[in-house]
């Protein structure tokens, strides 16, 4: 049969991510999104979905997973690598007082 | 890699509590394995539509039919979201959801033995939905911990709705058992035609099933059959006293240690249900076919292969 995969992804509330669900076997993006409507909101558990063909999508391997690791310190990218600011204030509060 | 180190740095994920995903390497016996409980699950949600789709039309209220028609829904969605989850893991082996509908109704794929029983009144309705649904809610929330990811996943939605289930189950049998002394009967009766069945259901004593203790090491599975069953009576035998009916067991009893204690339901009647000689295998599969065959037409015209006038 004429069948490829769709996968399916849902939106439960305005303004949050559409978050994948599963997927659906199906002949073309229309009946694939039909098919999506009856297995995921019989409920009304979503009230937006997207349906997208897999072959479409790039998606990690497990041979391309290493890519996506940090290897050396990134402290520098994140919030944490300034704790000292918090010394630093304390310490230049201090030398003004004295 | 050798396949040797590809199995270490596999068992050593699951060890991490990492879930395994479809495209993940994993040893064929776990393929295997993984494959046999999804699709056995997947039978067994389009064949328990079976019995209770028989109600669908004698079902006493028009709530009770709008329940029963969404609940026979729900179960034949739940096969759908499985096969796929199984088409997936099925790739390597070349099988596709046609292999899986063929192999249910040619008879060469197992599904749970409950589904080759009779539901001969309404109170089977309510027994299978609350009784029988509540042990398949059992087994299921276990998995919910399988080490493979899409399963897990996939899971969540069904107990969701496998929970409601079971309350409208719980609504039939309560009503039933507030009912008339014929309703009340009629209750017992179901209860005491489904209590070996729903024994069965978790399968045989752990000892006797063969694939368990791999199946538990690579966390496809995460309870013996046992400690299923153990937790079943736990939850429904004091629900059927609390009813006032009888647990057809003279010997039931739970111990100061919390062990339930019950009569060896033998096995043999077992062993030929799932071998598919139940009482109603051949007309519940034969009933699959007619469904397929009648089917056909739509889904070649899903598939795209139909053109529409």
């Amino acid at each position: 049969m004429n069948l490829q995969v769709f996968e399916v992804f849902g939106q439960e509330k305005s303004g949050e991510p559409h978050v994948h669900v599963g997927s659906v076997l199906a002949g073309d993006v229309d009946m694939a999104y039909l098919l999506a409507k009856e297995a995921f909101t019989r409920r009304g558990e979503f009230r937006s979905l997207w349906v997208a063909p897999r072959k479409a999508m790039r998606k990690t391997s497990a041979a391309d997973a290493p890519m996506l690791k940090t290897y050396t310190d990134r402290s520098y990218r994140l919030g944490i690598g300034y704790r000292k600011t918090v010394e630093k204030w304390r310490r230049l509060q201090e030398g003004r007082q004295g | 890699m050798e396949d040797k180190d590809r199995l270490l740095e596999f068992e050593e994920r699951i060890a991490r509590g990492e879930k395994i995903e479809a495209e993940d390497w994993m040893p064929q016996e776990y393929r295997k394995q993984a494959l046999r409980l999804i699709l056995t699950h997947a039978n067994s949600e389009i064949m328990g539509a079976l019995p209770e789709g028989e109600w669908i039309t004698r079902a006493p209220t028009l709530q009770r039919k709008l329940a029963v028609l969404a609940k026979v829904q729900d179960e034949v969605g739940h096969a759908q979201l499985l096969y796929r989850v199984a088409e997936d893991l099925a790739v390597p082996l070349g099988k596709t959801r046609e292999d899986f509908l063929a192999d249910l109704i040619e008879g060469r794929a197992k599904f749970h033995n409950v589904f080759s029983y009779p539901a001969p009144t309404w109170a089977d309705v309510g027994v299978i939905a609350f009784f029988v649904d509540g042990a398949a809610l059992v087994t299921q929330s276990a998995l919910l911990e399988t080490s493979y990811g899409p399963y897990a996943r996939i899971l969540k939605r069904i107990c969701s709705e496998e929970a409601v289930h079971l309350k409208h189950g719980e609504d039939i049998v309560l009503t039933l058992a507030g009912g008339t002394p014929a309703q009340r009967a009629m209750l017992q009766d179901g209860i005491n035609r489904w209590w070996r069945p729903l024994l069965h259901f978790f399968g045989p004593p752990d000892q006797d099933s063969p694939n368990l203790e791999q199946a538990k090491r690579w966390k496809i599975r995460i309870k013996t059959n046992e400690e299923l069953r153990q937790q079943f009576l736990n939850r429904y035998v004091p629900k059927i006293w609390g009813m006032g009916l009888q647990v057809p067991d003279p010997h039931i009893r739970k111990d100061e240690d919390g062990v339930w204690h019950y009569s060896d339901p033998g096995w043999d009647e077992f062993w030929q249900v799932i071998q598919g000689h139940g009482p109603l295998t051949r007309e519940r599969l034969a009933l699959r076919r007619l469904a397929h065959d009648g089917g056909q037409w739509v889904r070649a015209l899903l598939a795209g292969e139909v053109e529409v006038a």
